[in-house]
């Protein structure tokens, strides 16, 4: 895990504006990836809707900046802070389905903070957006590529260290079985309902997170991201990167953010192929690319011990 | 000291009544079994007093206090907790795990841990994710979840089923073992294990309580043997 | 205030595009029905068969063929989707299952894309349904009349098939325990097959009904599918009767909301379904 955040400390070094876009792209996806799979890898909740989330920051920001205090700091901590009440709500309202229910009412919601978006254009500018985000604040000023990549990189740094806390602790040991046998739980003294919930609101707010340095990362913000099929992109990369394992959402989001601007001159044969992953790994590995890792690394580890047996003998 | 007191609790499924009327006392200290052929409700009357399924009429009452309304969580942080036929534990998370998560429940001790994991001999397979342990380990682990619980009623459901013949010698005198430490309530086929365990037998059959009794009495009902005629 | 005529001719707008969702859930309730399984493609696999009846009729200039062609396709499309994908998910955590549809429904739509391009696509209504009639000051279109005609007739032939046919008899023997119709001598495989043709079937169908009255583009599968799930959902999976009315039912309280507040009515939609649901999780017509 340090390793990657040396290498992603080094990437600005290249000064490649390339790379460096590049490099924020894939923290602001791998932070959404990471929050979301605490629903979906850890509680085995598909949720269609999350993009309401990441647009709740995105424009949370936005309107914060843009209109009562430039700064992106404070547009994004605007961002996460609020971004508390969109989480509680609809997980409060959603959470209590089973799983299919769910995961329409997900949709549902999506789409109602969608529609909300285009349509409300005195606010949110329809689908236009609103663009002219500030880099440069009155707190902060991190107008330059290099600056606001290493403020992304702070907010990476801070989230995932805090993710990994999560999934190590004993609420995570606890959405972690909310996935693999949630019936089990109320008779062992555990209100399913609140342990949801409170997945889905550490996954609501660190979507949200990502959301708000997207906005700063862009300077502009449009109701796409709010639209279902943005919510199916960390659903993929948790699929691809393996939802089993931490680092499974981190892998996922690197391989699709990269691939995906390697093959944009063939977008459609690229989501094609990754249509089709997505089914092969349903299909055969369950537990994503980090799953096929894991087992791999089993094998061997079995094979030198058995060779490591033999030889002693 | 009155356990659990069950009145008038009836459950249907369409013209189906898996429950009908049903009502028994048990006492604190007293091992009290549950059987009867398929289908006569056995498992559904558990389900109804843990909560896994709404009652359609009746009450119940754990230890002088009405759990009727009672959500299965809060029955359970209340002491009553129950096993299942089919075992469930958490496949995707280690033995450790397992138990951690009915530690942090209960609050138990380091020393109630381990205490556990050295009675049911689970030492060994720590480390290892539930979901790849054979049966008789995945049962014992499932129990040591529910001990760590300090339940003030176990109540274990067809806790033989899927059990070899030693690993059913085990069971009884694990179970004979753990009557100090808690009260016990078995749904069995096994009448070996009931007759060895028992200190009341209720007899259940359609739905209703056909006998209620000591073991020999129950050992000379007609009615159950009748019931019972072809099934052993 | 509205005048009668604006409010009538938006009630007319919202039975053509309630049948039109209705076409759209029918397919899905109907394998959802039978197998459980709710396909996240359904959409994309109507609007391929929009534009299958484009190509179909841009070749031939018969719009029966382009119409029988984009149902028989879709059908086909469907089926082969069982067989090859779905079966191996049977049973499985619908986690997977709604997974594996979703998956397809990306390759769907994106080989749509490669064989039709990003383009949209559109139909001429057909000659002899073209012009309308007039009932008081409002035109009704035939075309309108023609899709509202088709979506109750199918709710008839559904209807009839599933309760009155010994095919939709054992049809309805596997929805309902699948396990006893193996007993019986039925084989549950078979049937979910069949089932996924005739759904997908009726989604070309629909498909087909579409492209004459609007353009058709990539985007469209991903806006239906949100639709379709809602009245699926709405109406109590798995029922069809309770599909068609609730189809109809969003149909005209979106053209009615549009001539209240057009700012706000798809929010307004969306959240009257999602209260709905939060209420009554079964559906209006469903049963716990």
């Amino acid at each position: 895990m340090i390793l990657v955040y040396v290498v992603l400390a080094l990437i600005p070094l290249t000064g490649q504006r390339f790379y460096i876009y590049l490099g924020s792209l894939f923290m602001i996806y791998a932070i959404f990836a990471l929050s979301y799979n605490v629903l979906f890898g850890y509680a085995r909740l598909v949720s269609f809707g999350h993009g309401l989330f990441f647009a709740w920051g995105a424009y949370a920001t936005a309107l914060t900046t843009l209109n009562l205090y430039r700064d992106p700091l404070v547009g994004v901590l605007v961002g996460i802070v609020t971004a508390l009440i969109p989480s509680l709500v609809v997980g409060f309202l959603t959470v209590r389905h089973t799983r299919i229910y769910f995961a329409i009412l997900t949709l549902a919601f999506g789409m109602v903070f969608y529609s909300a978006l285009v349509k409300l254009r005195w606010l949110t500018g329809g689908t236009d957006g609103l663009v002219g985000i500030p880099k440069r604040g009155v707190i902060l000023d991190i107008s330059s590529p290099q600056a606001y990549y290493y403020f992304i990189l702070a907010f990476f740094i801070v989230s995932t260290l805090l993710l990994y806390a999560i999934s190590r602790s004993s609420i995570g040991l606890l959405i972690r079985a909310l996935g693999g046998n949630e019936e089990r739980l109320p008779f062992l003294g555990y209100s399913v309902f609140q342990l949801r919930l409170v997945a889905f609101t550490i996954s609501g707010v660190g979507s949200a997170l990502a959301g708000s340095l997207y906005a700063i990362l862009m300077g502009v913000v449009t109701p796409d991201i709010s639209y279902w099929t943005f919510s199916a992109e960390p659903l993929i990369m948790c699929l691809v990167g393996g939802f089993e394992h931490f680092m499974g959402p981190l892998v996922g989001a690197f391989v699709i953010v990269v691939l995906t601007t390697i093959a944009a001159r063939f977008y459609e044969v690229w989501m094609l192929v990754l249509g089709l992953m997505v089914i092969g790994i349903v299909l055969a590995f369950r537990g994503g690319f980090t799953g096929f890792l894991e087992t791999t690394w089993n094998l061997a580890r079995h094979m030198v011990v058995a060779r490591g047996g033999a030889s002693k003998s | 000291m009155e356990l659990l007191r069950v009145e008038g609790v009836t459950k249907r499924f369409g013209n189906l009544v898996a429950v009908d009327n049903v009502s028994f006392t048990t006492r604190e200290g007293e091992l009290v079994a549950i059987i009867g052929p398929n289908g006569a409700g056995k498992t559904t009357l558990v389900n109804l007093i843990t909560k896994k399924l709404e009652p359609d009429q009746g009450r119940i009452f754990f230890r002088g206090m009405e759990i009727t309304r009672l959500p299965a969580h809060s029955i359970a942080r209340l002491g009553l907790v129950r096993t299942f036929q089919i075992v469930s534990i958490f496949p995707n998370l280690t033995v450790e795990e397992n138990l951690a998560i009915a530690a942090l429940r209960s609050n138990a001790s380091r020393s109630d841990l381990e205490r556990v994991v050295e009675e049911f001999k689970l030492k060994e397979y720590m480390g290892r994710k539930a979901g790849t342990l054979p049966l008789g380990v995945q049962k014992l682990l499932e129990l040591s979840m529910s001990l760590l619980l300090k339940p003030k009623l176990l109540i274990l459901d067809e806790p033989a089923a899927g059990l070899g013949p030693e690993d059913r010698v085990s069971l009884i005198e694990t179970l004979a073992r753990l009557r100090s430490q808690t009260n016990i309530l078995i749904i069995e086929h096994d009448m070996n294990v009931v007759f060895k365990l028992a200190d009341r037998i209720i007899v259940m059959d359609k739905g209703r309580i056909v006998a209620d009794g000591s073991p020999e009495e129950i050992r000379g009902n007609k009615y159950v043997r009748e019931i019972y005629l072809g099934e052993e | 205030m509205i005048d009668l005529d604006t409010f009538l001719s938006q009630l007319v707008v919202g039975l053509f595009r309630g049948s039109l969702y209705w076409i759209l859930a029918a397919g899905l309730t109907l394998i959802f029905g039978v197998t459980r399984i709710l396909n996240f493609a359904h959409a994309a696999i109507l609007v391929t068969g929009s534009y299958i009846t484009y190509t179909i009729y841009v070749s031939t200039g018969s719009y029966v063929l382009a119409f029988l062609g984009a149902i028989i396709a879709c059908g086909l499309l469907g089926a082969v989707t069982e067989v090859l994908l779905i079966r191996r998910v049977y049973g499985l955590d619908p986690l997977y299952q709604l997974l594996l549809t979703f998956g397809v429904t990306l390759v769907v739509n994106e080989a749509q894309k490669l064989v039709w391009g990003k383009g949209s696509v559109y139909v001429p209504t057909p000659e002899m349904l073209r012009g309308g009639v007039a009932v008081g000051a409002v035109t009704v279109s035939y075309y309108t009349v023609f899709v509202v005609i088709v979506g109750f007739l199918l709710l008839l032939a559904l209807h009839y098939f599933i309760n009155m046919t010994m095919m939709g008899l054992r049809l309805r023997a596997v929805w309902r325990d699948p396990v006893m119709s193996e007993v019986l001598g039925l084989n549950p495989k078979n049937y979910y097959t069949l089932v996924f043709f005739l759904g997908s079937a009726i989604a070309g169908l629909g498909g087909a009904l579409l492209i004459p009255a609007i353009t058709v583009g990539p985007g469209l599968g991903d806006h239906l599918i949100v639709l379709a799930f809602i009245v699926v959902v709405l109406a109590g999976l798995g029922n069809i009767v309770g599909s068609y009315i609730t189809a109809l039912a969003i149909g005209v309280t979106w053209s009615l909301l549009t001539l209240v507040t057009p700012e706000l009515d798809i929010v307004i939609l969306y959240l009257i379904s999602a209260l709905i649901l939060m209420v009554r999780p079964q559906g209006l017509f469903g049963e716990r």
